[in-house]
């Protein structure tokens, strides 16, 4: 195995027919799990409820068995439509999958329509199988009948978009909607920083990309020991200081915390030293050009 | 190391994730893996059915067949990381070298056996003794295995003062005891999930396909151990990338990764 291997990450990019591209994370079994486990409880309440309040109310007029029918009925709709007629209703998204930021998408990445989002449900039930049987369980009395999953399971292990039988017959994929964590200003107050602002040039403005690079360096730079500072801030600090004309034995952390302190918080510096929030800034919000970057 | 080429892409992940992605990999490379899987585990599964035979063909015992499936699994347990660490030089090297010889492996797994017997059978292996501390090792140093493996850091330190593989776990597994501990549980029970949906699910394919049900003694003798072990096996391939993970969040290679790019950005305006 000598020649290159694809890279692997759950990571997959969309392009639109409008030629918009979008890179989404697909949600594997073990992701999605949480949000089945919510939809269930879900499920068996609603039904549990149905039955009781069916059977309360006909008892008194002498009619249990419609309130056994209710139950039943209850658990045939929910066992086959729950997750059809909400993914179809509610864009994507049953109410496990809204809990843990899942949603279901056409592999082209375009909204799910109901046919497909009930016929993949429907198709949920040979997911289970097989069936596996403990025998004599129950005291010796009855067997134990429990879904394995497993012809949901392969099925998820060997397509890229992690696709269920249901997913692969319908053509839809289920994604994370990712939140990116709300991170504020980090205060730079590095001992000689003030120092080095003043050595950058008063037109330096740093570019998108390399605002949100050290943002990134920053947010994760107090995990670091002085000497990985220095190793991970080298790659940019060489090229930057020779670009601005600067001396090449600077410091390059410090350097990286001066064009933080330039993107963010302006020429001045006027944040320097100081833990204030920022304009636009609630309670641990980023500052509205941090989150223009960030985007 | 060069993080550009690295066949998983480098970037922090949740632990569900990994679990996802191990899926993945595990259906990439499942010949290398077999075959890596076969050589560290066939030894000790051949070594568990002779010890354990006894339970079975006893009728006494065999009335609490219980007894069996707890040896088994404490044995299973206490050979993990011996059973599964080709598969973890395998990984090792295509993730970063993208190339692999059974050699090497072998050179390797040799070279780190004396750490491997005293870190994760003789220390494990006390631990589990007293039961309630069996636990230990999956929270404070839960990645032991791959630091020895692939790190290969020295057994004691010498006068140059390098590295010693317990310091250096240390400093990996230090302040993220909680969070291991959340993951270890996360493990169990997926774990459990999976040991049972194989389990049983084999049983019912077979009966399928022959139209007869394997016999309790196949089942305690084959069907259960190997059902343990492709699970143990796949929680190689978990722990293999949950060590990457915490590796990335703890040196910020994707950090390092983000101004690489933007430093060949610089130079090429330049």
């Amino acid at each position: 195995m000598n020649s290159p291997l694809p890279r692997l990450d759950s990571r997959i990019g969309i392009s639109t027919p409008e030629n918009i591209a979008f890179e989404y994370r697909v949600a594997g079994p073990w992701t999605r799990l949480p949000a089945y486990l919510v939809d269930l409880l879900i499920r068996i309440v609603a039904v549990i409820v149905v039955w009781l309040v069916g059977m309360i109310f006909f008892s008194f007029v002498d009619l249990a068995a419609i309130g056994w029918f209710l139950g039943l009925l209850a658990w045939f709709l929910a066992q086959w439509f729950y997750g059809g007629l909400f993914e179809a209703y509610r864009n994507g998204q049953t109410p496990g999958k809204q809990v843990f930021g899942l949603r279901v998408l056409r592999i082209d990445g375009r909204p799910v329509t109901p046919i497909q989002a009930i016929l993949r449900n429907l198709l949920q039930m040979v997911d289970m199988m097989p069936m596996a049987i403990i025998p004599g369980f129950f005291f010796g009395e009855g067997d134990l009948y429990f879904p394995t999953f497993l012809a949901a399971l392969v099925p998820m292990m060997l397509t890229q978009r992690h696709q269920r039988l249901g997913d692969l017959v319908c053509g839809t994929m289920v994604v994370v909607e990712e939140r990116i964590p709300v991170a504020r200003l980090d205060a730079v107050d590095q001992e000689g920083l003030a120092q080095l602002m003043e050595l950058l040039p008063a037109n330096f403005q740093p570019s998108r990309s390399l605002a949100r690079s050290v943002s990134h360096y920053m947010a994760r730079r107090r995990y670091f020991g002085p000497a990985r500072r220095q190793e991970i801030a080298r790659h940019v600090g060489e090229a930057l200081a020779a670009k601005l004309g600067m001396p090449a034995n600077i410091n390059h952390d410090l350097l990286l915390s001066a064009v933080y302190a330039r993107s963010f918080f302006g020429s001045t510096g006027e944040l320097l030293n100081t833990t204030k929030k920022v304009k636009g800034d609630k309670g641990g919000g980023v500052g509205k050009r941090e989150m223009e970057l960030i985007k | 190391m060069n993080f550009d080429t690295t066949h998983i892409l480098i970037r922090e992940r949740g632990f569900a994730e990994i679990l996802d992605l191990a899926l993945r990999l595990f259906a990439a490379h499942w010949r290398p893996l077999l075959l890596a899987g076969v050589a560290g585990i066939a030894p000790w599964a051949l070594l568990n059915l002779a010890l354990l035979d006894g339970f079975l063909t006893d009728t006494e015992l065999w009335q609490d067949p219980g007894q069996y499936v707890m040896w088994m699994a404490a044995l299973m347990f206490l050979e993990a990381p011996l059973a599964t660490a080709p598969m973890t030089l395998y990984l090792g090297q295509a993730t970063f070298t993208q190339s692999f010889s059974a050699k090497r492996i072998a050179s390797e797994y040799w070279r780190s056996l004396p750490q491997m017997v005293w870190y994760q059978v003789v220390w494990r292996g006390v631990l589990m003794l007293l039961f309630i501390t069996a636990a230990i090792p999956h929270i404070w140093w839960p990645y032991l295995s791959e630091l020895v493996l692939l790190e290969r850091n020295p057994f004691f330190g010498q006068r140059n003062q390098s590295l010693t593989t317990r310091r250096r776990s240390r400093n990996l597994h230090r302040g993220v005891a909680g969070e291991l501990l959340g993951r270890w549980v996360a493990s169990l029970l997926v774990g459990a999930l999976l040991f049972t949906a194989i389990a049983g699910g084999s049983r019912v394919v077979l009966w399928q396909l022959t139209g007869y049900w394997t016999t309790e003694l196949v089942t305690f003798r084959v069907l259960l151990p190997l059902a343990g072990w492709l699970v143990l096996g796949y929680f190689a391939v978990v722990r293999f990338l949950a060590y990457l993970d915490l590796r990335i969040r703890r040196e910020g290679w994707e950090v390092e990764l983000s101004l690489r790019s933007e430093a060949a950005r610089l130079a090429k305006v330049a």
